[in-house]
């Protein structure tokens, strides 16, 4: 019994913990511009990130070790630095707009410009990383992340014509006004938002600071198969809200106040309050998973004692990481940067970034050295080989794109 | 030599990606004009959602300060970067005047709208509704006029 719930609480979490600060953005404003004509790619990335989610969750599980302690093994320390360089640079711009978005979220609830709450926000993501175990952290603001099924409840409020959204959503096309760059630019962000890298080394890291054996593949199968899938319906309600909502009126979502307000017109106040905390646990637990992943794959590439398991003492220089990326991205965000374009420019270069990540974690799960009888099936290595090329289509197709389309304007 | 020439990327493709350009035609011109017809009509449509939201008694005033602020910030940045681009002909000398005059009701309505509401009078915006309707009406025969 205390199994099940521990798996129920699982996959609760990872519902709610797969939306972030990328996901609002992208599927909000994607909604007000394209209406459902780009649902299929969050699909085809919610897929994506249910297959490699779930292989370097199993390589943990099986290794006992995380991704980029593999990386550096696999790739030899010079590409493996250049594919820390980027991994990095990524992870530390979504920090930011993470950050960014508790401080504009808490801005939203109190009318208290943003600037004056990215400190307190920073020193809340440090002392919750200090202080809290990693399972707590993980599952408070998952479970909270929750909160944002309030824009499935309006959603079905707005009574849309369903089958009007699944026939857009089949018959994807290029809107009147909008250019084709545009459009694949708009789908390469939201394909970003769906398999942003901190994700798989957040998973893989939690598994190993979890200590996860093969007796947990099952959770991993359940956390990933069942929890991904419905985290990814949360980011098709902030779609379909702002399709019926915003894009009748030629009304674009570049505010996080605009992406709120197809649910505060169906459900008032209450939706407000839900809009509001959702925001709020998504962003805040998805800045602690991002400061956690800059001190992983930096901590895990020189081979340095890292997790949360440990005392902060024997991890001095992963926590060390972890404080200064906070700190910087901290005054970088004080910069008066506009945090929505930091956020939009974070999940354009996460698919550029993409390749670094998932071609190391297909490579490890391949390895009898590492996974002994648990490497890839068939399904596994024809969908990771499709998804390959789909990633490196996508990452040699983004800077062109956002130079193309002045970053989708 | 790598990483300084992805640092430049990455600093080109930013930069690339931020600028307002020139317009060196009066169609290009024209464009640009429609463009921030198109920023000031999605934040007057913000603000009737606003109005909308207020009159079925879902107004929280810290939340809709904010929303209308922000649409005001973003049709004033619209405007002030379409008035710095040097009009290419003395035909879109004429786009831009008739610009100014059919932006200028809207950039009012979203000022008197987030007066209003920071001074925590929600009636008075949902009083800004007609104001906001012949603001619409403008940009749309703007739109008509040079589109």
């Amino acid at each position: 019994m205390k199994r099940v719930l521990s798996i129920f609480l699982g996959i609760l979490t990872a519902i709610g913990g797969f939306v972030d600060i990328g996901d609002i953005v992208a599927n909000a404003e994607a909604g007000a511009r394209f209406k459902w004509g780009l649902a299929w790619v969050v699909v085809i990335g919610v897929l994506g990130i249910v297959l490699f989610a779930e292989m370097s969750g199993r390589v943990a599980a099986v290794s006992g070790r995380a991704t980029f302690d593999l990386v550096r093994e696999r790739l030899g320390p010079r590409l493996a630095l250049a594919n820390l360089g980027a991994s990095f640079f990524v992870t530390f711009l979504t920090l930011i707009a993470e950050i960014a978005g508790v401080a504009l979220a808490l801005e939203l609830a109190t009318s208290v410009n943003y600037l004056l709450w990215i400190p307190l926000v920073g020193f809340g993501v440090w002392l919750v990383i200090w202080r809290l175990p990693f399972e707590a952290l993980e599952r408070i603001f998952g479970l909270l992340g929750l909160a944002l099924v309030v824009f499935a409840v309006a959603a079905f409020h707005l009574a849309p014509d369903w089958g009007d959204i699944v026939h857009q959503a089949t018959h994807p096309g290029v809107p009147h006004g909008e250019g084709i760059p545009t459009y694949w630019y708009f789908a390469i962000g939201l394909f970003g938002a769906a398999m942003t890298p901190y994700e798989v080394f957040f998973f893989s890291s939690g598994a190993v600071e979890e200590a996860w054996s093969e007796e947990d593949l099952g959770t991993n199968k359940a956390n990933v198969f069942i929890g991904f899938p419905l985290g990814g319906l949360l980011s098709l309600s902030l779609m379909t809200v702002a399709a019926v909502v915003l894009n009748p009126l030629d009304v674009s979502a570049d505010h996080l106040s605009q992406a709120a307000l197809p649910a505060v017109v169906s459900l008032g106040k209450v939706g407000l309050a839900f809009v509001l905390m959702g925001f709020f646990a998504a962003t805040f637990g998805a800045a602690l998973e991002t400061g956690l992943s800059a001190g992983y794959t930096v901590a895990q590439y020189f081979g340095w004692q890292w997790g949360k398991l440990v005392a902060p003492r024997d991890a001095a220089r992963f926590h060390t990481v972890v404080l200064a990326s906070v700190l910087v991205a901290v005054v970088v965000g004080l910069t008066s940067v506009d945090p929505i374009k930091v956020t939009e420019y974070s999940i354009v270069f996460s698919a550029v970034a993409l390749p670094l990540t998932y071609l190391p974690i297909l490579v490890v799960a391949n390895d009898p050295t590492y996974m002994g009888d648990r490497v890839n099936g068939r399904l596994a290595n024809g969908l990771g080989s499709v998804y390959l090329v789909v990633i490196l289509v996508a990452a040699a197709a983004a800077i062109p794109l956002m130079i193309a389309t002045k970053g989708g304007a | 030599m790598v990483k300084r020439a992805v640092i430049g990327l990455i600093g080109v493709a930013l930069a690339a990606s931020a600028c307002v350009g020139p317009s060196r035609t009066d169609a290009d011109y024209t464009s640009k004009a429609l463009h921030t017809v198109d920023v000031v009509r999605s934040s007057l449509q913000t603000v009737q959602l606003a109005i909308d939201v207020i009159d079925h008694g879902g107004g929280y005033r810290p939340y809709l300060s904010r929303l209308i602020g922000n649409v005001e910030d973003d049709a004033n940045a619209a405007v002030n970067s379409f008035e710095v681009v040097q009009p290419p002909s003395t035909t879109a000398d004429g786009v831009r005047s008739e610009l100014g005059d059919a932006v200028d009701p809207g950039i009012d309505v979203l000022s008197a709208a987030r007066i209003a509401i920071r001074r925590s009078d929600p009636d008075a915006v949902v009083a800004l509704e007609p104001d906001l309707h012949a603001a619409l009406d403008q940009l749309d025969r703007f739109e008509a006029s040079v589109g």
